[in-house]
């Protein structure tokens, strides 16, 4: 019988019912998985509980009526090729020239800059203290100090890329490592960033962009 | 111009007015029936009126789902308003990888993660008007388990971003773990994780 204590994953798995019978009998031996696994089913079950909320029955006609409104009109889009323009040749010299503007900039920065001392210090964290951060084994944290989920930049960018599927981004010769993005906006400073958002904002102002 | 045919349920005899341009076409009554695969080819034949059956289809998961997420009635319904309007316009987009309710369910925690990062949602008061009737349950009973829901609710909607989309999506959604991965753009261990991080942080802000 082994003494491993189960994992995160493996504990969901139990609350599942999908986890290995090998691994389930380490509860016959473990208080304190057993409390564990018992403290997840309990919050489960008060979670499942909640009733939810149902609104009038006006209300889903509301709804509908101003989806309808606001489809009214529209046109189904192209999936969203938004890396399209940038294949003409102009477009590329113009990518190629705001990068390294990027790239410069945060070089100068990076090596004008103080050696930050504490940065967890000077930056909001969150509203709760105990709260355990999301896991993402492959990408950022989104609650750590300097989130990108709260940056401004982060935000546009993401809205630009909501439309776009992972299909076609990879049909554009993009692939990237998952969370290399993540990553990279995470390590941009404050001052970074905004340039970076501002860069963004002038190239999607140039003509045919 | 709207008619009736978007204030209410499909029904065969009814009739949308598709433009504003003054083409009326009437809602094949064997839609009714048609899988969502079907209705989705039809919008992009040019029957851009099958969207209305879609819309009744899945407006009631969109809307709780944003409403769970982000809180308060009036947010959600904007929320669910936008996440149906994207889903229309980007219909091409939609490959059928998954089924259309988690393709919808995609959209909708993409529109919540947004809101999240632009501004800060309003709590909202209980509304006893909208609660589900219980039939003949005792007010103390019901005041009780009210303020037990209103706890919950605002637990989970002090959760980091992804956990509350993972319990939202895991709990009351019944997702596999793997689908929410695929919503979230995480791994299926990452998914799992922030299920398991999800409820240990939810038994702390219920102690």
């Amino acid at each position: 019988m082994t003494m491993t204590h189960l994992t995160d994953v493996e504990l969901v798995d139990l609350l599942d019912g999908t986890l290995a019978s090998s691994r389930e009998r380490h509860l016959d031996a473990c208080d304190s998985c057993r409390a564990t696994a018992a403290s997840m089913r309990e919050a489960v079950a008060r979670v499942a509980d909640v009733e939810p909320s149902e609104p009038s029955p006006l209300f889903w006609e509301h709804l509908s009526a101003r989806v309808h409104e606001g489809v009214r009109g529209a046109e189904i889009s192209e999936p969203a090729r938004w890396f399209g323009w940038a294949q003409a040749a102009n477009a590329r010299w113009a990518i190629a020239g705001a990068l390294l503007t990027v790239l410069l900039v945060a070089g100068v920065w990076r090596a004008s800059a103080p050696v930050p001392g504490n940065v967890a210090s000077s930056v909001t964290t969150a509203s709760i203290a105990n709260v355990t951060p999301d896991v993402d084994h492959d990408a950022f944290d989104p609650e750590t100090p300097g989130d990108p989920v709260d940056d401004e930049a982060w935000a546009l960018v993401r809205t630009v890329a909501d439309d776009v599927s992972w299909d076609d981004a990879a049909a554009e010769g993009f692939g990237v490592r998952p969370g290399s993005v993540e990553h990279a906006m995470a390590r941009l400073t404050g001052d970074e960033r905004s340039e970076l958002l501002r860069l963004l904002a002038a190239e999607t102002k140039q003509p045919g962009a | 111009m709207l008619t009736r045919a978007w204030m209410g349920s499909v029904s065969p005899e009814w009739t949308i007015r598709v433009d504003g341009g003054g083409d009326t076409a009437a809602l094949d009554p064997s839609w009714a029936d048609a899988d969502d695969r079907t209705l989705v080819a039809l919008c992009l034949s040019g029957r851009r009126e099958a969207f209305t059956v879609i819309v009744e289809r899945h407006r009631r998961q969109v809307y709780q789902l944003c409403y769970r997420y982000i809180g308060n009635h009036e947010d959600a319904a904007d929320l669910a308003q936008d996440a149906l309007i994207r889903a229309f316009k980007g219909l091409k987009g939609f490959k059928g990888e998954s089924s259309l309710a988690t393709w919808l369910y995609r959209i909708a925690v993409n529109v919540c993660l947004n809101r999240l990062a632009l501004k800060t949602p309003r709590s909202e008061p209980l509304e006893p008007g909208e609660r589900v009737d219980l039939g003949a349950e005792r007010p103390d009973v019901a005041l009780l388990r009210d303020e037990r829901a209103a706890e919950v609710r605002a637990a989970i909607r002090q959760l980091p971003p992804k956990q509350r989309a993972t319990l939202i999506l895991r709990v009351y959604h019944d997702l596999p773990h793997e689908e929410i991965a695929g919503i979230l753009g995480s791994s299926v261990g990452a998914a799992k994780a922030n299920l398991f991080h999800a409820l240990a942080n939810l038994k702390k802000l219920l102690r």
